[in-house]
């Protein structure tokens, strides 16, 4: 017999990121409808729309907020990316011949080299989900949608950086291999973390969270 | 002339199918006589996007109903059209039968 209770993804994502006064009554509406047969294909899609049509909405009606939000997106990223500078350049002198600091070599093995690549990767991590948490927390009142806007404004500078790229330096002779870990960092790792960070900031008033219905 | 906001084609749809179903109009009833007389999937969340607006208008009143264990504890919101959306309705139906008449292109045939 076919289960009756949405896809448990799809129906934590629509409390997660929907917003607006008539988001529980839609909320059952789409439980509603699947229950009487819809598929699961279907209950995605509706979400989906859901959750862009409402972060559109939102944008649409708080055209300034969300400029400050990618404004504070971008900044918090830029702040902490020239601090986690400093880690990475230290790893880089200390395994590099070392450094010469109170009458003592400081160094570090060759290797430390290798790990770098991790290192990078973490603070990318950190980055920006603090980034996206600065966002979240910033604006509480349209939460989901001025994260999703931050995180459009990311992609699409991600787009734009890339671009430039292929146009300076062409692309590699064998493109997947060469970019692929500059793409999953662009497109997969930051844009998650972003969600992650940004979306964490209220996860507990969400989750007990109260009814928001409202009528007019 | 005077300025005023048209209807939207998918205002007028919801608006429609709100005076068709009367009192019982929440999201599914809606959604499903849109996607009966169109033959078009909908997206809910657009219908309530529109439904928003339109009562941001006036044109559309809402209440909400009691929450049931079927809808995961979710409770419905009813909607009605008010006097105002009933009359804009009135006015788009004859800005639409203006237009149709004596336009060869559209006279019989159903495609």
């Amino acid at each position: 017999m076919r289960d009756t209770r949405p896809p448990r993804v799809a129906a934590w994502l629509f409390d997660r990121l929907t917003s607006g006064p008539n988001r529980e009554s839609l909320g059952g509406d789409l439980i509603e409808r699947y229950a009487s047969g819809r598929s699961v294909s279907w209950y995605w899609r509706q979400v989906v729309n859901a959750i862009l049509g409402g972060a559109a909405r939102d944008v649409r009606d708080h055209k300034l907020l969300a400029l400050r939000a990618v404004t504070a997106g971008f900044a918090s990223m830029w702040m902490f990316w020239a601090l986690a500078s400093i880690p990475l350049r230290l790893v880089w002198v200390l395994s590099n011949g070392g450094l010469y600091l109170g009458g003592h070599w400081m160094t570090l093995d060759y290797s430390w080299m290798h790990y770098r690549g991790y290192l990078a990767l973490l603070l990318i991590v950190a980055g920006s989900a603090g980034s996206g948490w600065i966002v979240g927390r910033l604006h509480r009142e349209h939460q989901a949608a001025m994260v999703l806007a931050f995180l459009a404004a990311v992609v699409l500078a991600g787009t734009a950086q890339l671009v430039i790229q292929v146009r300076l330096l062409g692309w590699p002779i064998r493109p997947m291999i060469h970019s692929a870990p500059t793409i999953i960092v662009l497109f997969v790792v930051t844009p998650i973390s972003v969600l992650v960070g940004g979306l964490w900031t209220d996860y507990g008033t969400r989750t007990t969270g109260a009814r928001q219905n409202a009528t007019f | 002339m005077a300025k005023r906001e048209f209807l939207g084609g998918f205002e007028l749809l919801v608006l429609l199918a709100l005076i068709r179903i009367g009192d019982e109009a929440y999201g599914v009833p809606i959604s499903e006589a849109i996607e009966e007389s169109s033959g078009k999937d909908v997206a809910m969340g657009s219908v309530y996007i529109t439904l928003e607006r339109l009562g941001q208008k006036g044109l559309v009143s809402s209440r909400l109903g009691e929450p049931t264990a079927e809808r995961g504890g979710r409770a419905k919101t009813y909607f009605r059209i008010t006097a105002k959306g009933l009359r804009e309705v009135r006015q788009a139906r004859r800005t639409l039968m203006n237009l149709w008449q004596g336009v060869p292109q559209l006279q019989g045939g159903t495609s």
